[in-house]
């Protein structure tokens, strides 16, 4: 059957494609999307020339629910509303690296190099509708609305506390979260809520550091009363993670763990002195695996982290057409604001 | 019950071909009229399908029916001399399974890229006004020529819409006007275009519903390059 489908095509440019869709697996009707900050770098064409002419044309957004159309197999009923799974399996038979990571339960797929994702390296879901394995959604339950949407952030924030070392049911006495953007909020409420952790968040915005209401709060340019840690996370990104880890290096008990989440441009000076007197492990942790979103949509059952992930939901607009999907990436691109303008998609 | 009514009578003779009618053509592997039964079949609010169709090709569609897993067809009804004609053969097949408070959604065969947005906003017009068109805004300008040599006049251009497919019903509203108008005369039928045209002479209010460029009628082989062309930029 034939479906719309929006692709970037050069950078601020997105066109109409129109797709011919095979229902071989589950039909799913994408339903809401949330633009992240790597579908704006795309959009704005802060990537290089030659590695966005590999990519384009490619539709956008990792982010996103949906709503069952058919499945064949009979497994998931025609209305069923899903979280859809950005990471594809990887087809790799194992041959072609020297260490292979999948069967690795602390990386697992997602650091695959032959692995794909969505709306980096394969098509995301900006369409009228999408064939998808349903190993790549996960039924969302009828408490759960349209806040549903934010499961790929919460599942991040699961897979950076799984690569801290956190194992389920483990009790984490606290944790020390730098960033008071959206991603270091998702992380604090993971680590409160799913790991019943003690949360310290370190950020530079009054009025972000406000919505932090589960944690303590402390300022970035004064961290002298911040207590010594075992465990940090640095959600920063840009050019301040550098400053950001290096804190974090300097208040970490010996033989602690830094956890790096941030996206940097360029690369960052570390203080590998104290790194190396402290015993310090670092860690980078980056988008999530099945198991992550799992766990993200348990969490979202619970009624006070639902109601703190529903705080991100600055608005929902309606997108009917081109047009309105352009005006909300102008707007994310531009916002500041601790959260998202979603999209009710119906193109 | 919302019943999809696709329409596939007619001949192609504007394309030219001899072998089959345009919507039995195919693009990139499968019928045109099995892509544009894939949007209703796939529609949560669509519950049934009538297929009017040529009597020698309703063999053919049955194979595809079963070979594309279309599961909602319920009626294939024969065509008519015109697209009236055929109209009224899918309201008659349908008769006994629906009531008056039912709906019916009538598409062209040949606009395969019919989209979902179209399908559910003609369904809630449908509901609204009794009655719905499908339509878009002409961005070209329209001229009216009586005797197609000169100008007769410029229509103003934002006043006008050009119609498209579905039409949508409440059934008995369309049964009415379909039953008045096959009980005058032959000589007396006034010409109509499309089943809005026979329900609007009728004194029914008809809502709008907002089309879209894409979902194009393939009229002409200029027309199936578009299609084809559309399609082929999305693989």
């Amino acid at each position: 059957m034939f479906a719309k489908s929006y692709k970037i095509t050069e950078p601020k440019r997105f066109e109409i494609f129109v797709e011919d869709i095979r229902n071989e697996n589950v039909l799913v009707r994408p339903d809401y999307l949330a633009v992240c900050k790597a579908d704006i770098r795309y959009y704005l064409g802060n990537r290089s020339l030659s590695i966005l002419k590999r990519k384009f044309p490619m539709s956008l957004i990792h982010e996103a629910t949906g709503v069952v159309v058919r499945d064949k197999s009979g497994e998931f009923k025609s209305g069923q509303r899903v979280v859809l799974l950005p990471c594809r399996r990887s087809e790799c038979d194992g041959s072609k690296c020297e260490v292979c990571v999948r069967d690795n339960p602390h990386l697992l797929d997602n650091y695959c190099p032959e692995s794909k994702f969505c709306s980096s390296n394969y098509d995301g879901f900006s369409k009228e509708l999408i064939d998808l394995d349903k190993e790549y959604m996960i039924p969302i339950p009828d408490e759960i609305g349209e806040e549903a949407v934010f499961s790929e952030l919460i599942s991040v924030g699961c897979c950076a506390l799984r690569r801290a070392g956190f194992s389920e049911g483990e009790i984490v006495k606290s944790v020390t979260v730098w960033g008071d953007g959206i991603m270091g909020y998702i992380i604090s409420l993971v680590a409160k809520y799913g790991f019943g952790c003690e949360v310290n968040i370190v950020g530079l915005s009054k009025e972000k550091l406000e919505k932090f209401d589960f944690a303590n709060i402390y300022y970035s340019n004064d961290i002298e009363t911040l207590p010594r840690m075992s465990v940090a996370i640095e959600a920063v990104g840009g050019n301040a993670s550098g400053i950001a880890a290096n804190q974090a290096i300097d208040k970490l008990y010996s033989g602690g763990k830094l956890i790096l989440s941030g996206v940097a441009n360029d690369n960052v000076p570390l203080n590998t002195r104290m790194v190396l007197e402290h015993g310090i492990s670092i860690r980078g942790t980056t988008r999530s695996v099945r198991c992550d979103f799992e766990k993200a949509v348990e969490l979202l059952r619970i009624p006070e982290f639902r109601e703190h992930i529903k705080a991100l939901l600055l608005s929902v607009r309606e997108v009917n057409n081109i047009r309105d999907y352009y005006a909300v990436f102008e707007e994310e691109s531009k916002s500041t604001a601790l959260g998202k303008n979603i999209m009710k998609i119906s193109f | 019950m919302n019943i999809a009514i696709v329409l596939a009578g007619g001949s192609g003779s504007r394309m030219g071909m001899v072998d089959r009618p345009k919507q039995f053509i195919d693009i990139y592997g499968k019928p045109v009229i099995i892509h544009t039964l894939e949007a209703f079949e796939i529609n949560e609010k669509i519950d049934a399908i009538c297929v009017v169709c040529v009597k020698a090709w309703q063999d053919d569609l049955s194979v595809w029916l079963k070979e594309y897993d279309i599961r909602k067809v319920r009626w294939i009804a024969d065509a008519g001399s015109s697209r009236q004609e055929s109209s009224l053969n899918a309201l008659n097949a349908i008769q006994s399974e629906c009531s008056g408070d039912d709906y019916v959604i009538i598409h062209d065969a040949a606009r395969p890229l019919v989209s979902q947005k179209i399908i559910n906003e003609n369904i809630e017009k449908v509901k609204e006004f009794g009655a719905c068109d499908t339509v878009i805004p002409a961005h070209d300008t329209i001229i009216k020529s009586l005797d197609e040599k000169t100008l007769d006049s410029i229509p103003m251009r934002k006043e006008l819409y050009l119609g498209q497919t579905p039409q949508s019903f409440k059934y008995s509203i369309v049964r009415k006007a379909y039953d008045d108008y096959f009980a005058l005369p032959e000589d007396k039928r006034p010409e109509m275009t499309d089943d809005c045209g026979l329900v609007l002479s009728s004194g029914i209010t008809i809502g709008m519903a907002m089309g879209d460029k894409l979902n194009m009628k393939i009229t002409t082989m200029e027309d199936l390059l578009l299609v084809k062309s559309i399609v082929r930029a999305g693989r």
